[in-house]
């Protein structure tokens, strides 16, 4: 008998846990679509922002680098981009040099992907989705439409700064057609670190740095 | 001389020399990286002493709708390609679409020069043997350049043989008229890319391996038809440590028992 009774004492509280999970479920998952809603509300005002500056006449094109840096600069989180492209790298640098690989490589993107945004002038730009990451990151999906870049699909992958919960949104990479930022940086400098030191690699970013504009 | 004997030739060559590729132990992406690389330089040198100048006059001599035209009659030729493997993977609503990109290019774009199906609304796909096998679950295999042809991996290289025999102009023209095309072709994408190949060649640390690593994502995205960074590539990626980054070499691990500062 005492058998029987626990049994069915175990059946309701599986049935009562069942419930609670399910309430637990509803009342979460607004939080979850707010949190991915509000980073591709985000990704859609920086790239409209940055549509707008492509927009204006007049500008040369070191005038129209200039104001998409100040608004990527707000945008893109350096610092864990820094750390990401590293990877294990990272811990080979002393606290002043990845202060310098933060910065320099801040201007290595600037120069690297500044120069090509620039020459698109008459996109427009869609987001298609977005997808919640199993660590909390969102990934915002768009694509390109019209213009030499048309159907070109731009991923942007957000993080929480500093993963802290009300922290600010901010782009840990960007995915063109399925290239992923950080992993092209990744694989170079781990290829570089493999042989070199993290001065070696400090000196190469800065001389790609300051050589002539391509 | 008969064409279809010498495309069975060429192809028992090809898969002779690469069967024995996806038996190779593989230690991280790339342990044939000593052969690819000799192979890398010598596509590189071709390039910059015989492409790239070319196609650099190239440019400056035909304009620009002539080489998109050119370029819309190769994809038009090369179209029942993705035909053919939309059909493998059993794609059916695809199969359709690009079916009706030949039909309307070959007849309203004159012959494929002009590319209405695109203004229409009917944007083409792309598909090869490379992806058919992977979408069915063939790993990619060792990455493995290829003299004169470029990146390309064990699974992937199988695509020229298999993707070669569903071009119908190679069963209607001679072989040297759709070898000159290829060619016409070459030089003509690679004056469409001039400048951003020169800006990925000098913004690179190292152009091998910037290479390599654009090409295997690149495969990967289009075998999972752009569904996100599958989880083999994307590894420990967005991890801050990094413990255990796939392809990194040996010799990064010297660092091992070194403190950490942090």
């Amino acid at each position: 008998m005492t058998s029987t009774s626990s049994k069915m004492t175990r059946n309701q509280w599986i049935r009562r846990s069942a419930i609670g999970l399910v309430a637990v479920a509803l009342l979460a998952a607004p939080a979850i679509a707010d949190d991915a809603a509000e980073a591709e509300a985000i990704v859609r005002t920086t790239v409209d922002q940055v549509l707008e500056v492509l927009a204006i006449e007049g500008l040369n094109d070191d005038q129209r680098r200039q104001q998409i840096e100040k608004i990527a600069y707000d945008r893109f989180d350096f610092a864990t981009i820094s750390r990401l492209v590293l990877a294990r790298g990272w811990k080979r640098f002393s606290p002043e040099q990845r202060e310098e690989f933060v910065e320099q490589f801040k201007i290595q993107l600037s120069k690297n992907y500044g120069s090509r945004i620039i020459r698109y002038d008459q996109e427009r730009v869609e987001i298609v989705d977005h997808r919640l990451e199993r660590d909390g990151d969102v990934t915002v999906g768009t694509r390109i439409d019209g213009g030499a870049a048309d159907g070109i699909e731009v991923d942007y992958r957000l993080r929480r700064k500093d993963r802290k919960e009300d922290g600010p949104w901010m782009v840990i990479d960007v995915i063109i057609e399925g290239v992923s930022l950080v992993a092209s940086y990744r694989s170079q400098f781990a290829e570089v670190l493999g042989h070199e030191d993290p001065s070696e690699l400090l000196k190469q970013l800065r001389e790609k740095n300051t050589a002539s504009p391509t | 001389m008969n064409p279809r004997g010498s495309r069975l030739h060429r192809l028992g060559l090809l898969l002779a020399l690469v069967g024995f590729l996806p038996g190779c132990a593989t230690k991280g992406p790339d342990p044939l990286e000593r052969w690819n690389r000799s192979i890398f330089s010598f596509n590189e040198g071709l390039d910059k002493h015989l492409l790239e100048p070319i196609a650099t006059g190239w440019d400056w001599l035909l304009p620009e709708v002539v080489q998109t035209g050119i370029r819309n009659f190769y994809d038009n030729t090369t179209m029942p390609v993705t035909l053919a493997n939309d059909i493998l993977q059993l794609k059916l609503g695809a199969a359709g679409q690009d079916l009706g990109r030949i039909v309307v290019n070959t007849t309203a774009g004159i012959g494929g020069l002009i590319d209405v199906a695109s203004m229409i609304e009917m944007p083409a796909n792309k598909e090869d043997f490379g992806q058919t096998l992977g979408r069915y679950g063939v790993p990619p295999g060792p990455y493995l350049m290829v003299p004169l042809l470029g990146p390309s991996t064990a699974r992937d290289v199988w695509g020229y043989p298999v993707d070669g025999a569903a071009r119908p102009l190679n069963y209607f023209v001679p072989i040297w008229a759709s070898l000159t095309l290829r060619v016409v072709e070459n030089f003509n994408i690679r004056a469409y890319y001039l400048e951003e190949l020169r800006e990925a060649r000098e913004s690179a640390f190292d152009y091998y391996v910037f290479v390599r690593n654009a090409y295997l994502q690149i495969r990967e995205h289009r075998v999972h038809d752009r569904a996100g960074q599958p989880p083999e590539l994307q590894d420990d990626l967005y991890e801050m440590e990094g413990e255990d980054a796939a392809g990194q070499p040996p010799e990064s691990q010297d660092d091992l028992y070194e403190f950490e500062d942090d």
